[in-house]
């Protein structure tokens, strides 16, 4: 198979494009395809200072490479979860990644900053690992990016995220949520960060494939809280489609977009105030993420 | 051939013959759409023809990696492509040993 662009050897194909591409071609893809999504969708402005959420994953790590190509200025963030050896993997990863390129880190651990681990936390509230873990990743990201003085906040959310969140929602008929499914999330309170999604016209495969040729040490073993999960359900189940009919993620993902989203109010629109114990953003006196943390405290005074 | 799967858990196989990337990801039951397949530096097209001395990597490229026992392309398609499935896994399988 050959370079659409200079007929070398391709290296990735994208079936959905009809192209494939040798390794130079296929990162100057990527690299215009989020130039455009900033632009299309007015993601960042000149003077923008970006903190970009970073796991250790091929994605996030991915898109503060991509970000800081383009010469954006980012911050990266990166929060300890305390899942074992895949939470201290996961820092090894991004702290490498950072130091080889001089880009600046701040990591905040659950374990030091509230005083427990996100297993603990979910055993204390009897929930799913990843909710609490969500829950409490958007909180923390928020609250950094607001803390760190930048004006917006990137994750590495690709297609295939995306496009699973889509499907998800619209087997349960999720009205609200679907409404606020959005590559830009804007600030809606002086305590609440711009949010934006980059990757998301990237397939996880086109991002994966990204990561190899740049030569990004990424950590590839999964979250152990995340075998089972819906969404890997619904990406399964979605790429059984797509590799028999390429192209169908996206015009799914981008009819929603264009298509449904306009026609859609957040029919769940409320008023918005501050946390009377922390001061963050919510709708009750006081906010969910410091009721589970102090189930979780609760728990670890009662078993030590 | 040495072939790593990293889907998601590492196991190592060893198979003899020559094919094509293709046919090594049909054999080993995954969805084309879900992995890549590195030698080296480099990433391979389907058509990329492997060789007995090599060694490849197959890499999950889904976060957390896909749902363990998930059915397949083949699998979807009916039991006899279930079959060829099989039998294919279990060739690979034996020529590693066991190993997997």
């Amino acid at each position: 198979m050959r370079c659409l662009k200079c007929q070398e050897q391709a290296q990735v194909e994208l079936r959905q494009h009809h192209a494939a591409y040798c390794r130079d071609h296929f990162l100057d893809f990527v690299g215009k395809q989020v130039q455009r999504s900033l632009e299309h969708y007015r993601m960042l402005s000149p003077g923008d200072s970006v903190t970009v959420a970073v796991s250790g994953g091929k994605d996030s790590l991915s898109l503060w490479d991509i970000l800081n190509s383009l010469g954006y200025r980012t911050v990266g963030l990166h929060i300890q979860l305390g899942i074992g050896d895949y939470s201290k993997q996961s820092l090894d990863k991004t702290l490498a990644f950072a130091q080889e390129r001089g880009l600046p880190l701040t990591v905040v651990s659950v374990e030091e900053e509230y005083g427990a681990s996100i297993p603990v936390l979910a055993r204390a509230n009897r929930r799913e690992a990843c909710a609490v873990c969500g829950l409490s990743k958007r909180y923390i990201m928020n609250r950094a990016a607001l803390e760190a003085g930048t004006t917006v906040l990137a994750t590495g959310h690709n297609l295939d995220d995306e496009v699973a969140t889509l499907y998800g929602n619209v087997m349960h008929w999720q009205t609200g949520y679907l409404a606020r499914q959005a590559p830009v999330l804007p600030a809606t309170h002086p305590k609440l960060v711009k949010k934006v999604k980059p990757l998301h016209l990237l397939t996880e495969r086109e991002m994966a494939s990204y990561a190899i040729l740049r030569g990004i040490d990424y950590i590839v073993e999964e979250c152990p809280n995340a075998k089972g999960a819906k969404s890997l359900l619904y990406k399964d189940a979605i790429n059984l489609v797509e590799v028999e009919s390429p192209g169908t993620k996206q015009q799914f993902y981008q009819g929603f977009l264009e298509r449904l989203r306009p026609l859609l109010k957040d029919g769940d629109e409320v008023q918005l105030r501050e946390c009377e114990r922390c001061g963050q953003v919510t709708t009750a006196e006081e906010c969910s993420f410091c009721r589970i943390w102090d189930r979780a405290r609760l728990l670890l005074q009662r078993v030590p | 051939m040495k072939v790593i799967v990293r889907h998601p858990q590492l196991r190592e196989l060893q198979t003899n013959g020559v094919r094509t990337v293709q046919d090594l990801v049909r054999e080993l039951g995954l969805n084309p759409e879900t992995v890549l397949v590195i030698r080296g530096q480099d990433l391979l097209t389907r058509d990329v023809r492997l060789n007995e001395d090599d060694t490849v990597e197959v890499r999950s490229a889904i976060s957390g990696g896909a749902l363990e026992g998930s059915v397949t392309v083949s699998e979807a398609k009916g039991l006899a492509g279930r079959r060829i499935l099989r039998c294919a896994q279990n060739d690979i399988l034996r020529k590693a040993g066991g190993a997997a």
